[in-house]
């Protein structure tokens, strides 16, 4: 655009920095950007005017900016980050009517020097820049047709303290010097780019514009106060403490309270404000572009806050001219205004504290979104929601070393590991998150202990570390039949079955479907590759109880209990002792009516494991429907309690067990204890109260 | 409570834990199996002395249990033995083969008739594996 067309037909290499900037500006952005440009280069060039003395120290900073240059410029060299020579050699050949003026003011400021400097190749360009820092320090010149200083003024605002990198500052800078020399020559056309360019804007909102602008074109200087204080009272929800101290805000309230007016295409102070010290030549065009924009956040109201904050920068520029008796340094000022405009524009356009009122939904669906993103995670396969196993807080076991005794845990007995506590398994998961095996011992355990939802986060991570990992596909389809959820039985099933080592040569024979959505012919394809694979038992040596299980949870799913039993029993004749089969077996025949056998089954499982908190609870549900209540309140009860132990103890005591204990459970206890009469209990189960009067019962 | 009972039914005892396992639902659960199941049962059960009990449950608006007549018309009337009643409430009989077999008799939707087994297992927790 703008800066683009200035420095148009200059041969810039590809590691130019003014290029880069110009591409920067270049992107597309619309309408408002150009009106921004348009604004920049209107408003600068016109308020830098004066130069002032240098602060010593900012002065050494700006020494060193200088010096770094290398000296031959017409040298293309690797870009560093003060190389100017990039720059000059991009400058328009216009530099050369730069000179004259330049000339009858050797040292005018530091950047026009180094521009000349550069520019005429004086080798001993680096010594200049320090004689004419020192030369601007001990006399402030003020002479309007100077083209460096006019770049160095306008960035005279006020806060010292403010540091910037010295490139950025540099990026910004090199422009106004540049655009200034080709002002020189060529200022007529750029005027017109500029209002053909206002014009552009204003025909979009000429409707609304129509009224508003010809009203305050003559500016009486209460309507002008009017639109000060509408333009205060509409970015007054603002939250960003720089919008509001911001210049721009401090000029509007100047205009609300009448302290400033509009006279004709000026902003002038009325006769009762303090003068401002100008230079008349300057004032006058330094002010009447940007009186215009004043009106712009009014009138277009509805443009996007990029266009008000550049609006907000011009009219900055007007006020740092104003207040230049302030000044302490013109480079650090510079560069300080220039970081913070920009760091202005970057707010509004992309954290969006806009003043306008669609912000607020718009920024409301963002964090939407930040917040649905954050539930999923991208994977190379796609993007995923987020399995996130909710640990307890405080785990006890992953203070000191106890890790050892998980390391230990792997070369104890079977039996003793039903032992281990839920906390325990949690600690080894949390110090290695990638141990699949960890993740499915734990997974296995929330099972037991009747949590099927932590016991399915678990185990799905488990099988996402380690597809091949087949005690988790298990494990994880019993999971999804308890949670009726028939495609996701099938597929861990099937990946199950596929992934199987010892029947490879059995799946390659059946067509098991790849699809996941799952119809009744592959639930009978898959069992029927299931049973052909227990019928091989006598090939692999004897009975495989994981094809009997796999089967029997694929005939639970599918409603065929006693084909399910079957299978269970067949298990279990290979492994007498493993708890989890019992139970298997027991829920299954309860699940067929047959509460009154599958007793003794649930019995034999807490023979085996006193602390299998499922098998409990599924003996307290049959009791229930065999019409034991009292029976059935004991045994659910000794299950809470028993879930209720794997939590941290809380010192507070307060009842906050985070989803330690299972609503189901509560919810089957009050059942029980209305068949009892007892909603005296029934209401301690809605407080989940265990330490209530349960006890005065049993 | 008592107000359900029907002495000399075994139908009456399911149907009083029926009645207890809604009393404990919360609305909102009783509203879900409300619209789960969006219809109103006649139950109309025959004991061995071929007396007769009537109970309603009315899964269409409010979700409760209530002896005698629907007070809007009925979607289905059943009618069946106790013993059949009994043995479809435990799960063992499913309503389907008991349509099949003469043994359970629907006017009315008989769709929503094979609906029933699962409001008389709604009071029960499923066994786990």
């Amino acid at each position: 655009m703008s800066l683009a067309m200035l420095v148009g037909g200059a041969e810039c290499g590809p590691s130019n920095p003014l290029q880069s900037l110009s591409k920067r500006f270049d992107q597309d952005r619309g309408v408002q950007q150009d009106f921004i440009g348009g604004t920049r280069g209107g408003s600068s060039r016109e308020v830098f005017r004066t130069q002032q003395a240098t602060s010593p120290e900012l002065q050494q900073h700006a020494e060193r900016f200088f010096n770094s240059t290398p000296a031959p410029p017409t040298q293309l060299v690797v870009p560093q980050p003060f190389n100017l020579a990039g720059l000059h050699d991009a400058l328009p050949q216009a530099q050369a009517s730069v000179q004259s003026p330049q000339t009858q003011n050797p040292f005018p400021s530091g950047w026009a020097s180094d521009f000349l400097v550069q520019q005429v190749q004086t080798p001993a360009s680096a010594i200049k820049h320090v004689e004419a820092q020192q030369d601007r320090m001990q006399s402030p010149i003020s002479a309007p047709m100077t083209p460096g200083l006019q770049g160095a003024m306008p960035w005279n605002a006020s806060h010292a303290g403010y540091r910037m990198s010295p490139m950025s500052g540099m990026m910004a800078t090199v422009p106004m010097p540049m655009q200034r020399s080709a002002l020189q020559t060529d200022q007529m056309s750029w005027d017109r780019e500029f209002q053909s360019q206002e014009t552009m804007l204003n025909a979009h909102v000429v409707s609304v514009a129509e009224s508003i602008h010809t009203a305050s074109k003559p500016a009486p200087k209460d309507d002008m106060a009017q639109l000060a204080a509408r333009v205060i009272d509409a970015v007054q929800g603002e939250q960003n403490p720089k919008f509001h101290q911001s210049q721009f805000m401090s000029l509007m309230r100047q205009f609300r309270d009448g302290e400033v007016i509009v006279e004709e295409d000026k902003i002038v102070p009325s006769e009762n404000s303090t003068a401002v010290h100008v230079d008349v030549k300057g004032k006058r065009r330094a002010v009447d572009i940007p009186v215009r924009e004043v009106q712009e956040p009014v009138r277009v109201h509805s443009v996007p806050a990029s266009s008000i904050q550049g609006y907000q920068g011009s009219v900055e520029l007007n006020e740092a001219y104003r207040h230049q008796h302030n000044i302490n340094n013109a480079n650090d000022a510079y560069f300080q205004q220039e970081n913070e405009e920009f760091s202005k524009y970057w707010d509004a356009h992309y954290t969006g504290p806009v003043p306008h009122t669609i912000s607020a939904g718009e920024q409301g669906s963002w964090h939407e979104l930040q917040r649905d993103w954050d539930a999923f995670e991208a994977t190379s396969t796609g993007i995923k929601a987020l399995t996130n196993y909710q640990f307890q807080e405080n785990n006890p076991y992953l203070l000191g070393d106890s890790s050892r005794t998980r390391h230990h845990g792997m070369h104890v007995s079977e039996v003793q590991r039903g032992y281990d506590s839920v906390l325990k398994l949690e600690a080894a998961v949390q110090r290695d998150g990638n141990n699949a095996a960890a993740w499915y011992e734990l997974g296995v355990k929330q099972q037991e202990n009747e949590r099927e939802k932590k016991a399915v986060h678990a185990l799905e991570r488990s099988v996402e570390l380690d597809p091949t990992h087949l005690g988790a596909w298990l494990a994880l389809s019993v999971s999804y039949t308890n949670d009726s959820n028939r495609i996701g039985v099938y597929n861990a099933i099937k990946e199950w079955v596929i992934r199987n080592p010892k029947y490879k040569h059995m799946v390659q024979n059946t067509t098991l479907t790849t699809a996941n959505i799952s119809s009744p012919g592959d639930f009978e394809a898959l069992i029927e590759c299931l049973i052909s694979m227990a019928r091989s038992a006598d090939e692999v040596g004897g009975v495989d109880a994981d094809v009997q299980v796999a089967l029997a949870v694929l005939l639970n799913t599918t409603d065929e209990y006693a084909k399910a039993q079957d299978c269970f029993l067949t298990a279990l004749a290979v492994r007498p002792n493993d708890w989890l089969l019992y139970n298997r077996v027991g829920a299954t025949m309860a699940n067929n009516g047959q509460a009154e056998e599958a007793l003794q089954f649930y019995y034999r499982a807490l023979d085996l494991n006193p602390a299998y908190i499922r098998a409990r609870f599924n003996l307290g549900i049959s009791c229930i429907n065999l019409r034991r209540y009292e029976e059935a309140q004991s045994h659910i009860l000794d299950a809470l309690v028993l879930q209720d132990s794997d939590g941290v103890a809380d010192n507070s005591g307060m009842n906050d067990k985070r989803g330690v204990t299972n609503s189901t459970l509560w919810d089957s206890l009050k059942t029980t204890c209305l068949h009892l009469q007892r909603s005296d209990l029934a209401a301690l189960c809605d407080k989940r109260d265990l330490d209530g009067k349960f006890w005065d019962i049993i | 409570m008592s107000d359900i009972k029907v002495d000399g039914f075994k139908a009456s005892d399911i149907i009083v834990d029926l009645h207890t396992a809604f009393d404990s639902f919360t609305d909102a659960q009783r509203q879900a199996q409300v619209k789960k199941t969006k219809g109103i049962f006649e139950l109309r059960i025959t004991n061995d002395d071929k007396k007769e009990a009537v109970w309603t449950i009315d899964l269409k608006k409010n979700g409760v249990i209530l002896k005698g007549l629907a007070s809007p018309k009925a979607d289905v009337t059943l009618i069946m033995s106790d013993d059949t009643f009994s043995q479809l409430a435990s799960g063992k009989m499913d309503g389907q083969k008991a349509f099949l077999t003469g043994k359970l008799k629907a006017k009315g939707n008989i769709m929503l008739a094979t609906k029933l087994a699962a409001v008389l297992q709604m009071a029960k927790d499923k066994a786990k594996l």
